[in-house]
């Protein structure tokens, strides 16, 4: 009896010392390694989270700021530019990447050379890229246009960058073609993980093509595709480049999105108060998005 | 040892981190009289930058102050000066080619720059009087107008033309009239003849009247000089909107920009073009003429010496259409130091150095005199300025150096600095190009001016 409970005593010191440690006591040395380890962490977040993100909402927190983005009226037609680029292009891209997802998954090796061709857009540098497309798109001695008049005869070819919904579509489709390969590549993932067994079962029932889409696929992708459009949307409410070097947020400032315009106010016009308070008139949708997807994240349930 | 709690250890260690980068832009801006920190203005091709590479060499022998020298993009420099200017992190001395239309008056305004009337005073007899003024600044805190930048080099509006097209329009050079409005509208019937002979994109104006860059703004404003609107904005920092002869003016220049393009003499992609389009336009044969700031046009292809000396017809600008010379807006650059700046005297120092006639002749004509001298006495003196033979240079000079001239009206207040960065004006030609009457599109423009100069009060 003594004996067992002298081993019990022995063995308990190391186990509450063990809980001392994980309920937050460190003693000794490992007081000094912990914070060795923890200070740069904490530099770097501090750094690079903590100060950009209260530098700038200490910028953009005068109320009268706001007042003046709304009587701008440059900033009306962006907000809804940016509504407009957030409905479309997200959507849309992600859509033809659900489909697309499927189509690469074929087996033929043609269709995984192609693969390799269609994803190049998004693997190349973004910014050489969106400029030769604008350049392409140039009316006057643009490629595009100078082959639909070799072509075709037409000798004035769409003013695809100097009308306001046309050149901001061809922003949609410049970015849509910069990234439906990445999301493609995400949601052929997502189709992989699909269990076998499952598609075999269907089709055994008889669900096959567009049935077994519809009822068996998409189901089971449905949570992947959310969070997908989730993240796409918060990173197109930041994305300046696509817009920035396809148009300039031109013709007449009327294709700006917000993260152009903030840009454009805080430099362009010299007022980083001002540049702020646009990107953080985001933040009523930007809050909200990440909120959905953290939950989203969360969730225990597990589906692809 | 005693216990460190969990929370303990990690309030100690978010302590020591934003301590440490708090503390690091004050350890990394240590002073040093030995060093100078400088921003400067990345040229326009590798001989601007090769000239002043050599000046700063020969300072830095001359004073043992070693530069540490950032040259940078324009459009990255201006991001950099104005997050500089808004946090205080700021280096000893800033050159930018845009800063003078923006930074310099909206900073000496809110008093963030060093007044540097020692180093202008230096050489003050030898600059044209235009270049003093365009350097005078509004301090809004000490309510004082002083010299907050040295001017060191000038560019004003010409027009490069392709005489080769003019030609084969069936013109000859002593054709183009010589005022305004017959000016420009000779290159509508060029174009057509163009077109006629198989010149299928070729137009005869090259205009920019875009939202981006300085041309739009260069353009609009030397033009609405010549329809007499040069009281926009007078020396004591006010707007003149209800001024009957300012808002003809700007009927009369959005008229002038609007219609043409309507009619399909200017580029339709001129509504979207940077800086650099109307130059590579040109290059291309694409445009007739083009109004440009400098002569980059010419000097960019100055190893081509068919284009340079024979093709390329560098013009000034045309008379108003009254036949009197039209003052010409002189854009003129400056260096400024900024207020926090650690080496202060160092700066001085290397301004007062550039700014001596000898070496600034030779720094301009070493960058293959892109730029014009702000101080007359070196193109006096200096037989290079004026050699006929250079076809471009000389007009230039003559025009921004020995003719009359006018200083841009963002210096007299920095609201109209902030009206041109919101490019109000080019909006109000593209509202007429889209049908909205002039008169409707001045008013327009005029209403945002007036909001935005109501900020900018002078006493």
């Amino acid at each position: 009896m003594a004996d067992s409970s002298v081993a019990a005593a022995a063995n308990a010191a190391p186990v509450r010392h063990a809980r001392s440690f994980w309920r937050g006591g460190l003693q000794g040395s490992d007081s000094i390694w912990a914070l060795a380890f923890l200070v740069p962490y904490i530099a770097v977040f501090v750094l690079f989270v903590i100060y950009p993100v209260g530098y700038g909402l200490w910028l953009g927190h005068n109320p009268a700021l706001y007042v003046a983005l709304f009587s701008d009226p440059i900033y009306l037609k962006t907000l809804v530019n940016t509504v407009v680029f957030l409905a479309i292009a997200v959507n849309l891209h992600l859509f033809l990447a659900l489909l697309l997802s499927g189509y690469f998954l074929q087996k033929s090796r043609w269709v995984k050379a192609l693969l390799l061709v269609f994803i190049l857009p998004w693997a190349a540098p973004a910014i050489p890229t969106f400029l030769s497309i604008h350049w392409m798109l140039n009316g006057e001695w643009g490629l595009i246009n100078n082959i639909l008049f070799h072509v075709f005869g037409v000798d004035n070819g769409p003013p695809w960058l100097t009308e306001r919904w046309l050149t901001f579509s061809m922003v949609m489709v410049s970015y849509i073609w910069k990234w439906t390969p990445f999301w493609t590549v995400i949601l052929m993932a997502g189709r992989t993980a699909i269990p076998q067994d499952v598609i075999e079962a269907a089709e055994v029932d008889g669900a096959v093509g567009v049935r077994r889409f519809i009822y068996i696929t998409f189901p089971l992708l449905a949570n992947l595709y959310l969070i997908c459009t989730l993240l796409s949307t918060i990173w197109t409410l930041g994305d300046f480049n696509t817009v920035f070097f396809i148009s300039g947020g031109g013709p007449a400032l009327s294709t700006n999105v917000l993260a152009t315009l903030g840009i454009r106010d805080a430099f362009t016009i010299g007022q980083p108060d001002l540049g702020m308070a646009a990107v953080m008139s985001a933040l009523p949708l930007l809050i909200p998005l990440v909120i959905l997807l953290m939950r989203r994240l969360s969730q225990s349930r597990v589906q692809l | 040892m005693t216990n460190m709690r969990r929370r303990t250890l990690l309030a100690g260690g978010a302590g020591l981190a934003a301590a440490a980068v708090l503390a690091r832009p004050n350890i990394a801006r240590a002073a040093d009289s030995k060093t100078l920190e400088v921003w400067w203005n990345q040229g326009f091709y590798p001989a601007e930058d090769a000239a002043f590479h050599a000046l700063v060499a020969e300072w830095e022998k001359q004073s043992g102050i070693k530069m540490n020298l950032s040259m940078v993009t324009g459009a990255a420099l201006d991001q950099k000066v104005v997050s500089a200017l808004t946090t205080g992190t700021v280096p000893d001395l800033i050159y930018s080619d845009d800063g003078a239309a923006l930074a310099l008056p909206q900073a000496a305004w809110n008093s963030k720059l060093v007044d540097v009337s020692d180093v202008v005073e230096t050489q003050k007899s030898e600059y044209s009087d235009t270049a003093l003024r365009s350097a005078q600044y509004y301090d809004n805190v000490a309510k004082k107008r002083s010299y907050f930048g040295v001017p060191f080099k000038a560019q004003a509006l010409n027009i490069p033309m392709w005489k080769p097209l003019i030609e084969m329009a069936g013109y000859q050079m002593s054709d183009i009239p010589t005022t305004w409005d017959k000016f420009f509208a000779f290159f509508e019937p060029v174009q057509e003849k163009l077109r006629a002979k198989g010149q299928r994109h070729v137009y005869g104006l090259g205009y920019t009247i875009s939202t981006n860059g300085a041309d739009p703004n260069n353009l609009f404003n030397q033009s609405l000089i010549a329809y007499g609107g040069e009281g926009i904005v007078t020396p004591d920092g006010k707007l003149h909107a209800d001024d009957a002869k300012v808002q003809k003016a700007l009927v009369d220049t959005l008229n002038m920009l609007a219609i043409p393009y309507m009619k399909g003499f200017v580029p339709p992609s001129a509504v979207n073009w940077g800086d650099g389009d109307n130059n590579s336009a040109f290059h291309s044969k694409g445009v007739v003429m083009t109004p440009n700031d400098t002569i980059s046009i010419s000097t960019a292809v100055m190893d081509n010496k068919q284009w340079y000396y024979h093709d390329i017809v560098t013009a000034p600008m045309p008379l108003d259409n009254s036949g009197q010379p039209v003052k010409v807006m002189l854009s003129v650059p400056q260096g400024f130091i900024p207020k926090g700046a650690k080496n202060i005297d160092g700066a001085k120092n290397f301004l007062r150095y550039l700014i001596q006639p000898k070496n600034l002749d030779n720094y301009l004509q070493q960058a293959r005199a892109r730029w014009l001298p702000v101080m007359p006495s070196i193109v006096k003196n200096d037989p290079y300025w004026t050699d006929a033979q250079d076809p471009h240079r000389v007009v230039a000079i003559k025009q921004g150096v020995l003719g009359p001239t006018t200083v841009w009206p963002s210096v007299y207040n920095p609201g109209y600095a902030q009206v041109d960065a919101n490019y109000a004006w080019q909006v109000a030609v593209a509202d007429v190009i889209h049908g909205m009457k002039a008169e409707d599109a001045a008013a327009k423009a005029l209403k945002q001016a007036t909001e935005i100069f109501a900020k900018y009060q002078t006493a």
